[in-house]
């Protein structure tokens, strides 16, 4: 199980530019870490590169000590991404799609039924994602992010086009998983939530943390942003 | 859950994905209809259908298989769901042979349609080993499927995708036609044509020089159950109310030999012919065919490979 993964001295280009820049970070199981920065600050660029789905050109990433290489099939499989792409077939309805997943984690068929109770999605269930509004398809690539169970939840802008309802439900999820030891990194551009207290915070600026921390009991999360992106990184 | 199982489920929702799109399926078979149509009303010459049938066979099996590869990643585009396959570990193995599966399944059917109406417009006269022939094309168009997908894939996230395919594919796809082509030939002509040959002495190189010694030739469907100096001698009555130039001279066992392709057969009686019939040699038509099986077999786990080193990350 991959109780905390470690990033050192990440480095990455994107489009020409520097979206990561020796990026020093740690993120632990059983806690929520927020991810804050202004658009380009490099919070998809980290998310997707701890999902190994973006390599550093420098730097490294470890999991609970270890590189990637040294991940076993399960340890890999414990980790699961939500992009901002829905990975979701348009043409298959949400239940083709699960199952076409279900398939591919070799799950048994009760995770489909369990994974759309927890997020209501069981009415929609028959539908094509293709007709689905903006939030309904979130909520359907939340149900393939949570299919598997992950250990490890990464997180880009969970709450895109999500409606409040909705958005309750995903924060106690996330809650409920804390609590259940995963480790979860999420990045936000929200930073009012109802529920969701983070752990810990690490504000981007230009592809370099300018704070990792718990947010101080006698400071609101915005003002802790605003002063962090002041004094940069 | 084995792994045979997790790849026939997933061929079937591939299967199911394309038949609720559909159009890749209806563009494949319409286009394959298309050229055959197309191909059958552009040959004046009838004596040239049948020679014509390999090759249009093959023709259609590329077409439509590079208008189903064009189609085959639309539904992953779409969604990104490439990406989503490199966060599985194992995926990439079951969701390849499924996508092989379900393209082979396509172009298979479009064949299936394609294959006998070429038959009939081109070459209705003539008997067609079919089962060399759909082993053939199978086999071809597994390989296509293989090496399809693999290219489609590749080429999923460039906006040239579709001028760069044709590109990619056809020099790797020229092996398995220019082996598939051949067996196709030979194998109608086998089961047809050339069972009967007329071989006459060899004229002096001057006169072949000077085009005096150039034999004509006639085509007509040989019966197998029919003795070849019968046919022979019906052939040359037949032969007898036509005239056409030759269009045909081989070369075998050191003697000129004049496939009947064409008529005028009695300066073929005055240069002393000898009458032979050609086995057919089905065991080496077969043995061409496991050579392209072959070439298949190995094509599968080198495009698998390469379909997993294209899931690193960048």
């Amino acid at each position: 199980m991959i109780r905390e993964i470690a990033t050192t001295g990440l480095y990455k280009r994107r489009g020409g530019r520097h979206a990561l820049r020796g990026l020093d970070a740690a993120f632990c199981a059983g806690q929520i870490t927020l991810l804050l920065g202004p658009n380009g600050a490099g919070k998809s660029t980290l998310l997707a590169t701890l999902a190994h789905l973006l390599r550093p050109e420098r730097g490294s990433v470890t999991y609970a000590g270890r590189p990637w290489a040294a991940l076993d099939a399960a340890a890999r499989a414990s980790i699961a991404y939500l992009g901002h792409a829905s990975y979701l077939y348009g043409d298959f309805t949400i239940r083709q799609n699960l199952e076409r997943y279900r398939l591919l984690y070799r799950l048994a068929p009760a995770a489909i039924d369990q994974v759309l109770e927890r997020l209501r999605l069981a009415p929609l269930a028959s539908r094509p994602v293709r007709t689905l509004s903006r939030g309904q398809v979130q909520r359907a690539a939340l149900a393939r992010f949570f299919l598997p169970a992950p250990q490890v939840l990464l997180l880009d802008e969970p709450f895109t086009g999500l409606d409040e309802q909705a958005r309750v439900l995903v924060e106690a999820h996330l809650v409920e998983e804390r609590a259940a030891g995963r480790l979860i990194v999420l990045s936000s551009h929200h930073l009012g939530f109802a529920q969701l207290v983070p752990d810990q915070v690490l504000i981007l600026q230009r592809g370099a943390g300018c704070h990792q921390g718990p947010v101080p009991a006698d400071t609101a999360l915005a003002e802790l942003y605003r002063r962090a992106l002041e004094r940069g990184p | 859950m084995r792994l045979l199982e997790q790849i026939g489920r997933l061929a079937l929702g591939e299967l199911r994905l394309e038949a609720q799109r559909q159009d890749a399926l209806w563009a494949a078979t319409f286009f394959g209809l298309v050229t055959v149509v197309l191909f059958a009303l552009g040959i004046y010459d009838p004596s040239a259908s049948p020679k014509a049938l390999p090759a249009l066979l093959w023709t259609a099996l590329v077409l439509a298989g590079v208008t189903i590869i064009q189609r085959a990643f639309e539904a992953e585009r779409e969604g990104a769901c490439l990406q989503a396959l490199a966060l599985i570990p194992g995926a990439a193995t079951p969701f390849f042979v499924a996508k092989v599966l379900a393209h082979f399944v396509t172009l298979s059917a479009t064949m299936v349609l394609v294959t006998p109406l070429a038959w009939l417009l081109l070459a209705p006269d003539w008997p067609l080993p079919w089962l060399l022939v759909g082993a053939t094309l199978g086999l071809g168009a597994l390989a296509f499927a293989i090496l399809g997908t693999l290219v489609g894939a590749m080429l999923e996230q460039l906006r040239q995708r579709a001028l760069l395919l044709p590109l990619v594919l056809f020099p790797l796809m020229l092996p398995i036609v220019a082996i598939g082509v051949t067996i196709t030939v030979e194998g109608q002509q086998q089961a047809g044509l050339t069972h009967v040959q007329v071989h006459i002495p060899a004229p002096p190189p001057a006169q072949v020089a000077l085009g005096i010694g150039t034999a004509p030739t006639l085509t007509w469907p040989v019966d197998p159950q029919e003795p070849a100096a019968e046919q022979v001698a019906r052939a040359f009555s037949h032969l007898a109310q036509h005239s056409a130039a030759p269009d045909l001279l081989v070369w075998q066992d050191g003697r000129q030999g004049v496939r009947l392709t064409a008529p005028r057969p009695l300066a073929l009686v005055a240069h002393g012919m000898v009458l032979e019939e050609i086995p057919r040699d089905d065991r080496a038509l077969w043995r061409q065919v496991a050579l392209l099986g072959l070439l298949t077999l190995i094509a599968l786990p080198l495009c698998l490979w390469l379909f997993r080193r294209l899931l690193d990350p960048l």
